[in-house]
């Protein structure tokens, strides 16, 4: 005979564990059945063994000190690593040699193991600081890679609740062909289970070489749930809620935490009794639960001898929310209610500021899986990618990896940042700089900042930068500025040492001195290469403003691609003329100047475009001016071909007469006998 | 680029299933014209108006570039040459808007509602602000004029009535009565 102890990590336990005394313990897992009438005796010494500093432990030190003789704590750990479904617990099986040896252990070792045997052992009461200090760091060692949702206490504490409940139930005693039947249908019930919903069953170990498993029932697929609670100003039992405003708050969610229902096969199910289960729900206040109890032992009732499990997981699917009345509108709490004595009922309910948070994140992050996995198509470029192919921004608008690059790519050649928010019409959302930083890698990232800083310090109107040490510096009156930082003083339009009085020497003269420069000998070589630098530069400049036109409030070049006369500077919002780099407020310039709004060869290419016939018209126009006569309709000049009178106007697409000028509805009808003749000369 | 052509293509599918009249110019999907009605709350109602639409090479993070074909009195509408200011499309673009939506939200808002502040058509803005009613006639008889449903059909008409004109020139042999002078 051997007894199973377990530990806890923290948190407590109400563990009962049937141990012999006499027998072998060592490490190692264990398939046995306990045997119940140990229970008394053990549990007896558990307790004392709570309070070492009790007089009654001194007697079990013996007993004690067995607990204590443990292979060292590194061993021990591995076991403890990580709490996925299959993982063994800890099995400890006592050594009889050990017994005798350990009464010689010195007091001061058997303090020190007894922290130890303490952390290992299972108590009815609990020394919880003590505890949780020496659990906590067996926490912190092997609590790495924890994928479940519960918290860990939760396992323990729903095995020490199954064991709790399996000690309440006698099994009866049964010929050994019906415990193999039930052994088989049992393996058979499971196989299904697991084939029905798949990664949602998790397999345990045995308990006491029960078969052990636990199924997680996602509440989800439904739709929206309605999530109230009420919030009343005070939780206290005592007082009288009804005379408080009752504050409710509401929230939708698309998948709820799910139940755990976790069961411990007895030998006689399912001939003579139902499965031992916990149903676990960390939302759920226990009353609730525990009516969710009392209904899968109705199920069991229906149809005793039957296997059950696969009734009660499909009742808990679709019905359980029903049942509660909950399923358009979940209720929270109700929070000062006291926990039933329904020990099946495990809930992680406390309080709505725990509770809240708690579904909402656990909503968010299904939700965020189901994305990732499903596909979805970009509202940009109409493709499908799956879900891990997007970028989803802090406004909840999604767009896929390549178009979200190529609008960044924009925005950044343009140095349009401040345009590079949400691409959604009317959203405006932020971009944030960790998205930015994968959108346009580290380079394309620095260049973002750098013209982030450029635009904030620019919009503060006066900062110029140093041409020496490229501190940012305050501009002065008169264009000119001294650096802090080198104490140059220089003029802000030509960036050379200030020079009162005479006007800045425009980049020709510069360009050229500074080419005779090159040729003299008496420059150093590092000051050559230097204004070297300096005439390429300027050179750059010179092309680059062949092509382009400086914004005449910030300077900054600017090519026009396309589009008419009328530019707007994208670096600071100034209107200017293209043509005349005049700063302007709108299209009168274009009205009263010499300026035209649209550029000749543009005019021309789209006469070609809208008309070809226009075109030809328009030739005509030009060779004949004196065979023509404006239109009555819209004055636009016509000459006529050859010597038809019979004019059809290229703008505005009227038939007119050259003879009378009149407009022509019925050509027949104005060029009769009685009417203009249609062919003349001249 | 290569792989928003799927979205050319689907914003012009998207254009003709609503029932827009579309006219390609050339097959590469860049510029065709578009057969407009005027929204019907505004003194535009009832005008047809053909428009020509460009798709840049850039789109749909650029907006395209949109142009009167025929002749119409708007403070935002180049008169001679139809053109709409580039930058008020490209002021509230964004790469969600597609075609649909510029025919169907941004030109009825832009023909309903002028922008007045920057006017391309100086006349225009200056009499609505002052005499809206003279500007609404004045719209009305640019649509007579220039924007009636004839008016967007005259590029096969013009065939027709060509060769009518031929016809009649080989008709009209006798024109050896000295013609009337004009008045």
């Amino acid at each position: 005979m051997s007894g199973t102890r377990r530990g806890s990590r923290q948190g407590q336990y109400r563990h009962h564990v049937p141990r012999d005394a006499d027998e072998t313990w060592s490490v190692k897992p264990l398939h046995d059945t306990p045997q119940q009438p140990q229970l008394d005796s053990e549990q007896q010494e558990e307790s004392n063994l709570d309070c070492p500093s009790s007089s009654s432990a001194n007697s079990h030190q013996q007993k004690f000190s067995d607990f204590t003789q443990r292979p060292p704590k590194t061993h021990r750990n591995p076991n403890w690593k990580s709490r996925r479904g299959r993982v063994a617990r800890p099995r400890f099986v006592k050594k009889s040699e050990l017994t005798s040896s350990k009464s010689e252990l010195s007091s001061e070792d058997s303090k020190a193991s007894l922290s130890v045997g303490v952390a290992e052992e299972v108590k009815g009461e609990q020394e919880e600081n003590k505890e949780s200090e020496v659990l906590e760091s067996k926490g912190e060692e092997s609590g790495d890679g924890i994928e479940e949702d519960e918290p860990q206490d939760g396992v323990d504490d729903v095995i020490s609740r199954l064991e709790e409940l399996r000690l309440r139930v006698e099994e009866p005693e049964l010929s050994e062909e019906q415990l193999r039947i039930n052994d088989q249908l049992q393996e058979d019930e499971l196989l299904a289970m697991e084939s029905i919903y798949g990664e949602n069953v998790f397999i345990l170990d045995r308990e006491m070489g029960l078969r052990h498993f636990k199924i997680l029932i996602h509440l989800e697929g439904i739709g929206e749930t309605i999530v109230t609670t009420k919030l009343n100003s005070a939780n206290d039992v005592g007082v009288n809620s009804e005379t408080l405003d009752d504050f409710s708050y509401s929230f939708k969610v698309q998948n709820l935490p799910p139940i755990v229902l976790t069961c411990l096969l007895p030998r006689s199910y399912p001939s003579h009794l139902p499965p031992i289960f916990t149903i676990s729900v960390q939302w759920l206040h226990s009353a609730r639960i525990s009516d969710l109890c009392s209904q899968l032992d109705s199920i069991w009732k229906e149809q005793e001898g039957q296997e059950v499990i696969y009734q009660w997981a499909e009742w808990l699917l679709n019905f359980s929310l029903s049942y509660l009345g909950f399923d358009k509108e979940a209720m929270l709490g109700p929070y000062d209610m006291e926990n039933t004595g329904d020990r099946r009922a495990i809930s992680g309910s406390v309080s709505p500021d725990v509770d809240v948070p708690f579904i909402k994140s656990y909503n968010d992050e299904k939700c965020h899986e189901n994305f990732l996995k499903s596909l979805h198509e970009c509202s940009i470029c109409y493709s499908e990618y799956a879900g891990t192919d997007f970028i989803r921004l802090p406004c909840q608008h999604f767009f896929c990896w390549k178009c979200m690059k190529t609008y960044s790519d924009i925005h950044m050649t343009e140095g349009t940042i401040s345009k590079l928010q949400c691409p959604e019409a009317k959203c405006g959302g932020m971009v944030p700089p960790f998205v930015l930083k994968r959108l346009l890698g580290d380079e394309g990232y620095e260049r973002w900042e750098t013209l982030m800083l450029q635009k904030t310090l620019e919009s503060m109107s006066d900062v110029v930068y140093c041409p020496r040490c490229e501190t940012p510096c305050i501009e002065d009156e008169d264009e000119h500025a001294q650096c802090s930082n080198c104490f140059f003083s220089f003029c802000t339009l030509c960036r050379e040492r200030r020079h009162v009085g005479i006007a800045c020497m425009t980049p020709d003269v510069k360009l050229r001195i500074l080419q005779e420069r090159q040729k003299s000998s008496q420059l150093k070589p590092d000051q050559i290469r230097r204004e070297k630098e300096m005439i390429n530069e300027l050179l750059s400049m010179k092309e680059i403003m062949r092509d382009a036109q400086q914004c005449p409030s910030c300077k900054m070049a600017i090519s026009r691609t396309e589009g008419c006369n009328k530019m707007v500077c994208q670096n600071c919002g100034q209107y200017f003329c293209y043509r005349c780099n005049s700063a302007i407020s709108g299209y009168e310039h274009f009205r009263d100047g010499t300026c035209e709004l649209f550029p000749q060869e543009m005019r021309a290419d789209w006469e070609e475009r809208i008309n070809a016939r226009q075109a030809v018209a328009q030739v005509y126009a030009e060779l004949f001016p004196d065979h023509g006569q404006p239109c009555p309709n819209c004055r636009q000049y016509n000459a006529k071909v050859g010597k038809n009178n019979h004019i059809f106007c290229w703008s505005c697409q009227m038939h007119y007469c050259y003879l009378c000028k009149k407009i022509v509805r019925r050509s027949s009808q104005h060029y009769g006998p009685k009417g203009c003749k249609q062919h003349t000369v001249g | 680029m290569s792989s928003p052509s799927k979205r050319r293509e689907m914003d012009l599918m998207k254009l003709m299933i609503s029932d827009y009249k579309v006219e390609m110019i050339n097959d590469g999907m860049q510029e065709f014209y578009v057969h407009f009605n005027g929204p019907n709350d505004s003194p535009y109602h009832g005008g047809v108006w053909r428009i020509r639409v460009e798709l840049p090479d850039a789109y749909p993070y650029k907006s395209p570039s949109i142009g009167f074909i025929n002749k119409i009195y708007h403070p935002n509408v180049d008169e001679m040459s139809g053109s709409v200011c580039l930058d008020v499309i490209n002021q509230t673009w964004s790469p969600m808007f597609d075609l649909v939506n510029v025919f169907e939200v941004f030109l009825p808002q832009l023909l309903l509602y002028p922008n007045p502040s920057d006017p391309l058509n100086g006349e225009a803005a200056a009499l609505m602000m002052r005499d809206r009613n003279a500007y609404e006639q004045r719209v009305k008889e640019y649509c007579e004029k220039y924007a009636k449903p004839a008016d967007i059909e005259t590029a096969p008409e013009e065939h027709s009535s060509d060769d009518e004109m031929s016809d009649e020139e080989y008709d009209s042999s006798d024109d050896a009565i000295a013609g009337q002078a004009d008045p």
